[in-house]
Protein backbone atom coordinates (compact mmCIF):
# COMPACT_ATOMS: atom_id res chain seq x y z
CA UNK A 1 0.00 0.00 0.00
CA UNK A 2 2.75 2.91 0.78
CA UNK A 3 4.37 1.87 -2.60
CA UNK A 4 1.07 2.41 -4.29
CA UNK A 5 1.05 5.68 -2.64
CA UNK A 6 4.65 6.16 -3.37
CA UNK A 7 4.41 5.81 -6.83
CA UNK A 8 1.31 8.65 -7.13
CA UNK A 9 3.45 11.02 -5.26
CA UNK A 10 6.32 9.98 -8.03
CA UNK A 11 4.38 10.03 -10.60
CA UNK A 12 2.33 13.64 -9.88
CA UNK A 13 5.76 14.92 -9.49
CA UNK A 14 7.10 13.58 -12.57
CA UNK A 15 3.62 15.38 -14.36
CA UNK A 16 4.11 18.20 -12.24
CA UNK A 17 8.18 19.12 -13.34
CA UNK A 18 6.76 18.17 -17.14
CA UNK A 19 4.03 21.10 -16.71
CA UNK A 20 6.39 23.41 -14.82
CA UNK A 21 8.78 23.16 -17.28
CA UNK A 22 6.88 23.25 -20.59
CA UNK A 23 4.97 26.27 -18.88
CA UNK A 24 7.59 28.37 -18.36
CA UNK A 25 9.64 27.40 -21.68
CA UNK A 26 6.16 27.80 -23.95
CA UNK A 27 5.43 31.39 -22.04
CA UNK A 28 8.39 32.39 -20.64
CA UNK A 29 6.23 32.44 -17.64
CA UNK A 30 7.43 34.46 -14.89
CA UNK A 31 4.95 34.69 -12.09
CA UNK A 32 1.51 33.75 -12.30
CA UNK A 33 0.47 34.64 -8.78
CA UNK A 34 -3.42 35.44 -7.99
CA UNK A 35 -4.95 38.47 -6.26
CA UNK A 36 -1.04 40.01 -4.60
CA UNK A 37 -0.66 42.99 -4.38
CA UNK A 38 2.94 44.71 -5.65
CA UNK A 39 5.34 46.95 -4.28
CA UNK A 40 5.31 49.91 -6.46
CA UNK A 41 8.16 51.18 -7.22
CA UNK A 42 7.66 53.50 -10.23
CA UNK A 43 10.05 53.63 -12.60
CA UNK A 44 13.05 53.91 -9.74
CA UNK B 1 27.01 14.69 14.69
CA UNK B 2 26.58 10.96 13.67
CA UNK B 3 27.66 9.96 9.70
CA UNK B 4 24.74 10.19 8.25
CA UNK B 5 24.31 13.92 9.76
CA UNK B 6 27.39 15.26 7.63
CA UNK B 7 25.61 13.08 4.64
CA UNK B 8 22.61 15.67 5.12
CA UNK B 9 25.11 18.67 5.14
CA UNK B 10 26.29 17.80 1.79
CA UNK B 11 22.87 16.93 0.57
CA UNK B 12 21.83 20.62 2.12
CA UNK B 13 25.07 21.98 0.41
CA UNK B 14 24.58 20.46 -2.88
CA UNK B 15 21.18 21.72 -3.09
CA UNK B 16 22.10 25.06 -1.45
CA UNK B 17 24.19 25.21 -4.71
CA UNK B 18 21.66 24.27 -6.96
CA UNK B 19 18.82 26.86 -5.43
CA UNK B 20 21.24 29.75 -5.50
CA UNK B 21 23.15 28.88 -8.51
CA UNK B 22 24.42 32.73 -9.84
CA UNK B 23 23.93 34.26 -6.47
CA UNK B 24 27.49 32.32 -5.73
CA UNK B 25 28.92 34.35 -8.77
CA UNK B 26 31.45 37.03 -7.64
CA UNK B 27 29.56 40.46 -6.22
CA UNK B 28 26.74 40.44 -3.57
CA UNK B 29 23.12 39.53 -3.97
CA UNK B 30 20.80 42.16 -4.00
CA UNK B 31 16.74 41.46 -3.69
CA UNK B 32 14.37 42.75 -1.75
CA UNK B 33 14.85 42.67 1.69
CA UNK B 34 18.31 40.99 1.06
CA UNK B 35 20.98 43.93 1.12
CA UNK B 36 24.88 43.37 1.85
CA UNK B 37 27.31 45.94 1.48
CA UNK B 38 31.08 46.20 0.74
CA UNK B 39 33.30 47.03 3.92
CA UNK B 40 30.54 47.90 5.89
CA UNK B 41 30.86 50.18 8.98
CA UNK B 42 28.92 50.19 12.60
CA UNK B 43 26.57 52.54 13.37
CA UNK B 44 23.69 53.35 15.58
CA UNK B 45 21.08 51.96 12.63
CA UNK B 46 23.66 48.88 12.90
CA UNK B 47 22.06 48.43 16.09
CA UNK B 48 18.61 49.77 15.55
CA UNK B 49 19.22 52.80 17.98
CA UNK B 50 18.76 55.38 14.81
CA UNK B 51 14.97 55.49 15.09
CA UNK B 52 13.48 52.76 12.96
CA UNK B 53 12.07 49.65 13.97
CA UNK B 54 14.75 46.88 15.13
CA UNK B 55 14.25 44.76 12.10
CA UNK B 56 17.97 44.26 11.61
CA UNK B 57 19.09 43.46 14.86
CA UNK B 58 21.15 41.64 15.66
CA UNK B 59 21.92 40.30 12.26
CA UNK B 60 23.14 43.77 10.24
CA UNK B 61 25.72 44.10 13.02
CA UNK B 62 26.67 40.17 12.77
CA UNK B 63 27.70 40.23 9.44
CA UNK B 64 29.44 43.85 10.24
CA UNK B 65 31.73 42.13 12.30
CA UNK B 66 32.38 39.15 10.34
CA UNK B 67 32.97 41.45 7.29
CA UNK B 68 35.60 43.08 9.48
CA UNK B 69 37.79 39.75 9.34
CA UNK B 70 35.66 38.22 5.58
CA UNK B 71 34.77 39.87 2.56
CA UNK B 72 31.66 40.89 2.94
CA UNK B 73 30.46 39.24 -0.29
CA UNK B 74 32.14 35.57 1.09
CA UNK B 75 30.14 36.40 4.17
CA UNK B 76 26.37 36.40 2.59
CA UNK B 77 27.36 33.44 0.64
CA UNK B 78 28.43 31.35 3.81
CA UNK B 79 24.97 32.75 5.62
CA UNK B 80 23.48 31.42 2.47
CA UNK B 81 24.44 28.43 2.35
CA UNK B 82 24.40 27.75 5.53
CA UNK B 83 20.97 27.87 5.57
CA UNK B 84 20.46 24.80 3.47
CA UNK B 85 23.12 23.09 5.23
CA UNK B 86 21.79 23.80 8.69
CA UNK B 87 18.27 22.82 7.70
CA UNK B 88 19.30 20.00 5.85
CA UNK B 89 21.07 18.22 8.84
CA UNK B 90 18.84 19.31 11.76
CA UNK B 91 15.92 18.03 9.81
CA UNK B 92 17.64 14.89 9.07
CA UNK B 93 18.90 14.65 12.90
CA UNK B 94 15.32 15.23 14.21
CA UNK B 95 13.71 12.27 11.93
CA UNK B 96 13.99 8.87 14.73
CA UNK B 97 14.78 7.05 11.78
CA UNK B 98 17.33 4.05 11.99
CA UNK B 99 18.46 4.29 8.33
CA UNK B 100 20.12 7.30 6.26
CA UNK B 101 17.37 7.43 3.71
CA UNK B 102 14.23 8.66 5.15
CA UNK B 103 16.26 11.30 6.89
CA UNK B 104 17.35 12.29 3.73
CA UNK B 105 14.50 12.82 2.54
CA UNK B 106 13.16 14.65 5.05
CA UNK B 107 16.22 17.03 5.05
CA UNK B 108 15.76 17.78 1.31
CA UNK B 109 12.14 18.50 1.67
CA UNK B 110 12.71 21.10 4.13
CA UNK B 111 14.97 23.16 2.51
CA UNK B 112 13.18 23.00 -0.98
CA UNK B 113 9.88 23.94 -0.77
CA UNK B 114 7.74 26.87 -1.20
CA UNK B 115 8.33 28.45 1.79
CA UNK B 116 12.27 28.76 1.54
CA UNK B 117 11.69 29.83 -2.35
CA UNK B 118 9.05 32.40 -1.42
CA UNK B 119 11.43 33.69 1.40
CA UNK B 120 14.38 33.39 -0.54
CA UNK B 121 13.03 35.61 -3.31
CA UNK B 122 11.71 38.01 -0.27
CA UNK B 123 15.29 38.59 0.27
CA UNK B 124 14.50 37.28 4.00
CA UNK B 125 17.58 35.43 5.24
CA UNK B 126 17.46 36.29 8.58
CA UNK B 127 14.12 34.29 8.90
CA UNK B 128 15.38 31.68 7.20
CA UNK B 129 18.23 31.47 9.57
CA UNK B 130 15.77 30.78 12.32
CA UNK B 131 13.19 28.42 10.03
CA UNK B 132 17.11 26.73 9.37
CA UNK B 133 17.74 25.91 13.07
CA UNK B 134 13.71 25.15 13.78
CA UNK B 135 15.09 21.54 13.93
CA UNK B 136 17.88 22.02 16.05
CA UNK B 137 15.62 24.12 18.44
CA UNK B 138 12.75 21.14 18.49
CA UNK B 139 15.60 18.14 19.27
CA UNK B 140 16.98 20.81 22.07
CA UNK B 141 13.74 21.96 23.82
CA UNK B 142 12.94 18.44 23.90
CA UNK B 143 15.72 16.50 25.03
CA UNK B 144 16.66 20.01 27.28
CA UNK B 145 20.22 19.66 25.71
CA UNK B 146 22.33 22.15 23.83
CA UNK B 147 19.32 24.54 24.07
CA UNK B 148 21.81 27.73 24.00
CA UNK B 149 23.74 26.46 20.69
CA UNK B 150 20.78 25.54 18.77
CA UNK B 151 19.19 29.33 19.45
CA UNK B 152 21.90 30.61 18.16
CA UNK B 153 21.00 30.58 14.50
CA UNK B 154 17.53 32.35 15.53
CA UNK B 155 19.17 34.47 17.73
CA UNK B 156 21.22 36.13 15.13
CA UNK B 157 18.09 36.73 13.01
CA UNK B 158 16.52 38.94 15.18
CA UNK B 159 12.31 39.35 15.68
CA UNK B 160 11.02 37.39 13.05
CA UNK B 161 13.39 34.22 13.10
CA UNK B 162 13.03 34.26 17.15
CA UNK B 163 8.79 34.53 17.04
CA UNK B 164 9.02 31.84 14.63
CA UNK B 165 10.97 29.94 17.02
CA UNK B 166 9.20 30.63 20.12
CA UNK B 167 6.15 29.34 18.21
CA UNK B 168 7.47 26.24 17.41
CA UNK B 169 9.75 25.64 20.86
CA UNK B 170 7.30 26.15 23.19
CA UNK B 171 4.85 23.54 22.73
CA UNK B 172 7.73 20.84 22.26
CA UNK B 173 9.57 21.83 25.45
CA UNK B 174 9.66 19.52 28.31
CA UNK B 175 10.89 22.56 30.36
CA UNK B 176 8.58 25.65 29.29
CA UNK B 177 10.16 28.04 31.67
CA UNK B 178 14.01 26.91 30.86
CA UNK B 179 13.12 27.42 27.14
CA UNK B 180 11.00 30.74 27.86
CA UNK B 181 14.12 32.20 29.26
CA UNK B 182 16.28 30.76 27.15
CA UNK B 183 14.17 32.47 24.18
CA UNK B 184 13.35 35.60 26.33
CA UNK B 185 17.58 36.32 26.72
CA UNK B 186 18.50 35.46 23.06
CA UNK B 187 15.79 38.01 22.01
CA UNK B 188 17.00 40.94 24.53
CA UNK B 189 19.43 42.55 21.47
CA UNK B 190 16.21 43.94 19.57
CA UNK B 191 14.10 43.78 22.73
CA UNK B 192 16.04 46.81 24.45
CA UNK B 193 16.87 48.25 21.30
CA UNK B 194 12.85 48.41 21.11
CA UNK B 195 12.42 49.89 24.69
CA UNK B 196 15.15 52.49 24.05
CA UNK B 197 13.12 54.03 21.42
CA UNK B 198 11.63 57.17 22.14
CA UNK B 199 7.86 56.87 20.68
CA UNK B 200 7.76 53.69 21.92
CA UNK B 201 6.23 50.36 20.10
CA UNK B 202 3.48 51.58 17.29
CA UNK B 203 2.37 49.85 14.19
CA UNK B 204 0.40 50.72 11.48
CA UNK B 205 -2.91 48.86 11.11
CA UNK B 206 -2.64 48.97 7.23
CA UNK B 207 0.38 46.79 7.63
CA UNK B 208 -1.91 43.70 8.30
CA UNK B 209 -4.00 44.46 5.10
CA UNK B 210 -0.78 44.48 3.43
CA UNK B 211 0.99 41.77 3.89
CA UNK B 212 -1.83 39.09 4.80
CA UNK B 213 -1.45 35.87 3.27
CA UNK B 214 -2.62 35.52 -0.46
CA UNK B 215 -3.63 32.81 -2.63
CA UNK B 216 -0.83 31.97 -4.81
CA UNK B 217 -1.70 28.67 -6.17
CA UNK B 218 -5.67 27.77 -7.99
CA UNK B 219 -6.75 26.38 -4.26
CA UNK B 220 -7.06 29.40 -2.43
CA UNK B 221 -4.95 31.33 0.24
CA UNK B 222 -5.50 28.51 2.47
CA UNK B 223 -5.10 25.95 0.19
CA UNK B 224 -1.54 28.46 -0.70
CA UNK B 225 -0.72 27.92 3.07
CA UNK B 226 -1.08 24.66 3.30
CA UNK B 227 1.34 24.06 0.38
CA UNK B 228 3.57 26.25 2.19
CA UNK B 229 3.43 29.04 -0.02
CA UNK B 230 0.64 31.66 0.25
CA UNK B 231 3.42 34.91 0.72
CA UNK B 232 1.89 38.22 -0.07
CA UNK B 233 4.07 39.47 -2.29
CA UNK B 234 3.61 38.43 -6.64
CA UNK B 235 7.40 39.61 -6.82
CA UNK B 236 8.59 36.54 -4.24
CA UNK B 237 6.37 33.69 -6.00
CA UNK B 238 8.56 31.18 -7.76
CA UNK B 239 8.47 31.15 -11.83
CA UNK B 240 5.33 28.82 -13.63
CA UNK B 241 4.22 28.27 -9.96
CA UNK B 242 0.86 28.56 -10.68
CA UNK B 243 0.13 25.05 -12.90
CA UNK B 244 -2.47 23.31 -11.30
CA UNK B 245 -0.36 20.08 -11.85
CA UNK B 246 2.38 21.63 -9.76
CA UNK B 247 -0.26 23.36 -7.30
CA UNK B 248 -1.83 19.62 -6.76
CA UNK B 249 1.61 18.15 -6.42
CA UNK B 250 2.92 20.02 -4.02
CA UNK B 251 -0.11 19.97 -2.23
CA UNK B 252 -0.18 16.80 -1.83
CA UNK B 253 3.41 16.60 -0.61
CA UNK B 254 2.60 18.75 2.11
CA UNK B 255 -0.93 16.66 3.20
CA UNK B 256 0.73 13.27 2.69
CA UNK B 257 3.68 14.05 4.60
CA UNK B 258 0.96 16.03 7.81
CA UNK B 259 -1.16 12.59 7.57
CA UNK B 260 2.06 10.85 7.83
CA UNK B 261 3.56 12.71 10.79
CA UNK B 262 0.38 12.38 13.12
CA UNK B 263 0.32 8.64 12.73
CA UNK B 264 3.54 8.51 13.66
CA UNK B 265 4.70 8.08 17.30
CA UNK B 266 7.71 10.09 17.32
CA UNK B 267 7.74 11.61 21.11
CA UNK B 268 7.85 15.42 20.18
CA UNK B 269 4.55 14.51 17.98
CA UNK B 270 2.10 16.35 20.15
CA UNK B 271 3.98 19.38 20.37
CA UNK B 272 5.22 20.10 17.12
CA UNK B 273 1.89 19.18 15.81
CA UNK B 274 0.18 21.90 18.64
CA UNK B 275 2.82 24.54 16.62
CA UNK B 276 2.02 23.69 13.15
CA UNK B 277 -1.27 24.16 13.55
CA UNK B 278 -0.91 27.41 15.74
CA UNK B 279 1.32 28.65 13.17
CA UNK B 280 -0.98 27.89 10.45
CA UNK B 281 -4.08 29.76 12.66
CA UNK B 282 -1.83 33.15 12.62
CA UNK B 283 -1.25 32.48 8.95
CA UNK B 284 -4.70 31.58 8.39
CA UNK B 285 -6.06 34.98 10.32
CA UNK B 286 -5.39 37.56 7.83
CA UNK B 287 -6.84 35.23 5.01
CA UNK B 288 -10.83 36.66 5.74
CA UNK B 289 -12.00 40.04 6.37
CA UNK B 290 -13.32 39.59 9.89
CA UNK B 291 -9.78 38.17 10.72
CA UNK B 292 -7.90 40.95 8.92
CA UNK B 293 -10.20 43.57 10.71
CA UNK B 294 -9.43 41.98 14.53
CA UNK B 295 -5.91 41.95 13.81
CA UNK B 296 -5.71 45.40 12.48
CA UNK B 297 -7.87 46.24 15.86
CA UNK B 298 -4.85 44.64 17.96
CA UNK B 299 -2.18 46.15 16.32
CA UNK B 300 -3.43 49.31 16.71
CA UNK B 301 -4.60 48.35 20.74
CA UNK B 302 -0.60 47.43 20.73
CA UNK B 303 2.60 47.69 17.91
CA UNK B 304 3.92 44.85 18.88
CA UNK B 305 1.31 42.41 17.27
CA UNK B 306 2.85 43.64 14.34
CA UNK B 307 5.08 41.13 14.53
CA UNK B 308 2.55 39.22 13.18
CA UNK B 309 1.36 40.73 10.43
CA UNK B 310 3.55 39.25 7.81
CA UNK B 311 1.61 35.76 8.87
CA UNK B 312 2.49 33.36 6.11
CA UNK B 313 5.94 32.73 7.59
CA UNK B 314 4.54 30.81 10.65
CA UNK B 315 3.75 27.93 8.37
CA UNK B 316 7.24 27.34 9.51
CA UNK B 317 6.54 24.40 11.85
CA UNK B 318 4.26 23.03 9.30
CA UNK B 319 7.29 22.97 6.96
CA UNK B 320 8.90 20.94 9.62
CA UNK B 321 6.18 18.52 10.23
CA UNK B 322 5.47 17.72 6.70
CA UNK B 323 9.51 17.34 6.06
CA UNK B 324 9.21 14.65 8.71
CA UNK B 325 5.90 13.07 8.09
CA UNK B 326 7.79 12.41 4.09
CA UNK B 327 10.42 10.77 6.02
CA UNK B 328 8.75 8.69 7.92
CA UNK B 329 6.56 7.90 5.11
CA UNK B 330 9.53 6.42 3.33
CA UNK B 331 10.47 4.35 5.95
CA UNK B 332 8.60 1.18 4.56
CA UNK B 333 10.99 1.48 1.73
CA UNK B 334 14.24 2.14 3.82
CA UNK B 335 16.00 -0.38 2.18
CA UNK B 336 15.10 0.23 -1.22
CA UNK B 337 17.68 2.51 -2.87
CA UNK B 338 15.68 3.64 -6.40
CA UNK B 339 12.16 4.51 -4.01
CA UNK B 340 14.87 6.06 -1.87
CA UNK B 341 16.68 8.73 -4.56
CA UNK B 342 13.04 9.11 -6.70
CA UNK B 343 11.91 10.49 -3.29
CA UNK B 344 14.19 12.61 -2.71
CA UNK B 345 14.52 14.17 -5.72
CA UNK B 346 10.54 14.90 -5.54
CA UNK B 347 11.06 17.87 -3.68
CA UNK B 348 12.96 19.56 -6.49
CA UNK B 349 10.71 17.93 -8.86
CA UNK B 350 7.33 19.66 -7.52
CA UNK B 351 9.43 23.03 -7.88
CA UNK B 352 11.84 22.82 -10.18
CA UNK B 353 11.95 26.81 -11.05
CA UNK B 354 13.63 27.48 -7.45
CA UNK B 355 16.56 26.16 -8.89
CA UNK B 356 19.77 28.46 -10.42
CA UNK B 357 18.63 30.82 -8.40
CA UNK B 358 14.64 30.98 -9.37
CA UNK B 359 15.57 30.56 -12.70
CA UNK B 360 18.27 34.09 -12.26
CA UNK B 361 16.34 36.33 -10.18
CA UNK B 362 19.52 35.85 -7.72
CA UNK B 363 22.39 36.85 -9.24
CA UNK B 364 25.50 38.28 -8.39
CA UNK B 365 26.60 42.03 -8.99
CA UNK B 366 28.93 44.43 -7.89
CA UNK B 367 28.20 48.15 -6.80
CA UNK B 368 29.05 51.19 -9.16
CA UNK B 369 32.53 52.81 -9.03
CA UNK B 370 30.85 55.89 -8.29
CA UNK B 371 29.06 54.41 -5.29
CA UNK B 372 32.30 53.86 -4.12
CA UNK B 373 33.90 57.01 -4.43
CA UNK B 374 30.65 58.97 -2.78
CA UNK B 375 31.47 56.75 0.39
CA UNK B 376 34.89 57.20 0.37
CA UNK B 377 33.96 61.43 0.72
CA UNK B 378 31.67 60.56 2.91
CA UNK B 379 33.89 59.00 5.76
CA UNK B 380 36.74 61.32 4.79
CA UNK B 381 34.71 63.92 5.83
CA UNK B 382 34.44 64.81 9.68
CA UNK B 383 32.12 68.28 9.78
CA UNK B 384 28.57 67.04 11.46
CA UNK B 385 25.91 66.65 9.26
CA UNK B 386 23.74 63.94 8.21
CA UNK B 387 23.12 61.70 4.37
CA UNK B 388 19.60 61.81 2.68
CA UNK B 389 18.98 59.71 0.29
CA UNK B 390 16.61 60.76 -2.71
CA UNK B 391 14.21 59.73 -4.29
CA UNK B 392 12.46 59.37 -1.12
CA UNK B 393 11.38 56.01 -1.41
CA UNK B 394 12.30 52.54 0.17
CA UNK B 395 12.55 50.19 -2.57
CA UNK B 396 15.03 50.50 -5.87
CA UNK B 397 15.04 48.86 -9.36
CA UNK B 398 19.00 49.36 -10.16
CA UNK B 399 19.70 49.57 -13.96
CA UNK B 400 23.10 48.10 -12.67
CA UNK B 401 21.10 45.08 -10.56
CA UNK B 402 19.46 43.71 -13.46
CA UNK B 403 16.37 45.63 -12.13
CA UNK B 404 15.62 43.63 -9.51
CA UNK B 405 13.96 45.21 -6.89
CA UNK B 406 15.67 46.06 -3.38
CA UNK B 407 15.35 47.90 -0.11
CA UNK B 408 17.91 50.91 -1.29
CA UNK B 409 20.92 49.71 0.21
CA UNK B 410 22.39 53.12 0.85
CA UNK B 411 21.60 53.19 3.94
CA UNK B 412 24.01 50.53 5.10
CA UNK B 413 26.47 51.69 2.25
CA UNK B 414 26.71 55.21 3.45
CA UNK B 415 26.95 54.10 7.15
CA UNK B 416 29.06 56.02 9.21
CA UNK B 417 29.65 56.52 13.27
CA UNK B 418 28.19 60.00 14.38
CA UNK B 419 26.43 60.54 10.64
CA UNK B 420 22.90 59.64 10.00
CA UNK B 421 21.90 58.62 6.97
CA UNK B 422 17.99 58.97 6.07
CA UNK B 423 15.76 57.29 3.84
CA UNK B 424 12.31 56.65 3.66
CA UNK B 425 10.99 53.12 5.41
CA UNK B 426 7.55 53.53 4.26
CA UNK B 427 6.50 50.80 2.06
CA UNK B 428 4.06 50.95 -0.91
CA UNK B 429 2.21 48.05 -1.75
CA UNK B 430 -0.12 48.66 -4.29
CA UNK B 431 -2.30 51.32 -3.27
CA UNK B 432 -1.78 51.03 0.29
CA UNK B 433 1.22 52.97 2.33
CA UNK B 434 2.51 50.89 5.30
CA UNK B 435 3.79 54.34 7.48
CA UNK B 436 7.08 54.91 8.27
CA UNK B 437 8.29 53.83 11.61
CA UNK B 438 11.07 56.26 11.64
CA UNK B 439 10.17 59.63 13.43
CA UNK B 440 13.33 61.36 11.29
CA UNK B 441 11.94 59.66 8.15
CA UNK B 442 8.31 61.45 8.73
CA UNK B 443 9.92 64.33 9.18
CA UNK B 444 11.75 64.94 6.02
CA UNK B 445 8.78 63.93 4.76
CA UNK B 446 7.35 66.51 5.34
CA UNK B 447 10.00 69.14 4.49
CA UNK B 448 10.17 67.47 1.54
CA UNK B 449 6.44 68.37 0.29
CA UNK B 450 7.78 71.88 -0.01
CA UNK B 451 8.71 73.40 -3.01
CA UNK B 452 11.98 74.50 -2.05
CA UNK B 453 13.02 72.67 1.02
CA UNK B 454 15.61 73.94 3.43
CA UNK B 455 18.09 70.74 3.56
CA UNK B 456 20.93 72.40 5.72
CA UNK B 457 18.23 73.35 8.53
CA UNK B 458 17.01 69.45 8.06
CA UNK B 459 19.81 68.88 9.51
CA UNK B 460 21.95 67.17 5.91
CA UNK B 461 25.24 67.85 4.77
CA UNK B 462 25.42 65.53 1.94
CA UNK B 463 22.62 64.31 -0.06
CA UNK B 464 22.89 61.28 -2.47
CA UNK B 465 20.46 60.83 -5.56
CA UNK B 466 20.50 57.12 -6.75
CA UNK B 467 17.45 56.69 -8.71
CA UNK B 468 14.77 58.54 -9.96
CA UNK B 469 12.52 59.48 -13.14
CA UNK B 470 13.64 62.48 -15.54
CA UNK B 471 10.98 64.74 -13.43
CA UNK B 472 12.25 64.02 -10.17
CA UNK B 473 15.80 64.29 -11.09
CA UNK B 474 15.34 67.63 -12.62
CA UNK B 475 13.72 68.99 -9.57
CA UNK B 476 16.17 67.38 -6.83
CA UNK B 477 18.62 69.33 -9.32
CA UNK B 478 16.54 72.80 -8.45
CA UNK B 479 16.53 72.26 -4.84
CA UNK B 480 20.18 71.88 -4.81
CA UNK B 481 20.84 74.18 -7.30
CA UNK B 482 23.28 76.17 -4.39
CA UNK B 483 24.82 72.95 -3.67
CA UNK B 484 28.34 71.25 -4.41
CA UNK B 485 27.97 68.49 -7.11
CA UNK B 486 31.17 66.07 -5.78
CA UNK B 487 30.36 62.89 -7.41
CA UNK B 488 28.58 62.79 -10.84
CA UNK B 489 27.75 59.07 -12.62
CA UNK B 490 25.13 57.88 -14.71
CA UNK B 491 24.30 55.36 -11.14
CA UNK B 492 24.91 58.00 -8.51
CA UNK B 493 25.19 61.90 -7.85
CA UNK B 494 26.64 63.45 -4.24
CA UNK B 495 25.89 66.99 -3.39
CA UNK B 496 27.54 68.72 -0.75
CA UNK B 497 25.00 71.08 1.13
CA UNK B 498 27.88 73.76 2.52
CA UNK B 499 27.07 75.82 5.66
CA UNK B 500 26.37 75.83 9.46
CA UNK B 501 23.97 72.59 11.06
CA UNK B 502 21.18 74.00 12.26
CA UNK B 503 21.34 74.62 16.53
CA UNK B 504 20.08 72.15 18.50
CA UNK B 505 21.52 69.52 15.80
CA UNK B 506 22.38 66.04 17.35
CA UNK B 507 23.28 62.86 15.36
Amino acid sequence: MFKILLAAIIGVAVAALVTTVATVSLTGATATPVNQPLYNYGDR
Amino acid sequence: MPRFGLVAALLGLALGCLALGPALGRGFTLLQDMVFVPDPAFSAWTFGLAGGAARVVPSDAVVTALAQVLPAELVQKAILLGIFVLGCSGAALLLPAGSPGPRLVAGAFYVWNPYVAERLLMGQWALLLGYAGLPWVVRAAWSGRRLAVALLPAAVGGFAAMTVTAITALPVARRLWVVAGALAAFSLPWLVATALRPEGLAGDPAGVYAFAARADTPFGAVGSLLSLGGIWNAHAVPAGYGTVVGAAARLLLTLAGIVFFLRSAVPYKRGLAVAALAGLAIACAGVSEPGRRAFAWLVEAWGGFAVFRDAQQYVAPLALVAALGLGLLVESVARERVWLAAMALVPVAVLPTMAWGSLGRLGAVSYPAGWTAAREVVRADREPGDVLVLPFESYRQFPWNGGRAVLDPAQRFFAVPGRRVVSNDAVRVGDLVVGSEDPRAREVEHVLAGPSPDLRAAGFRYVIVNAGTVEERRRFGVWLRSARLLVDTGDLRLYRVDGRMPSGYDP
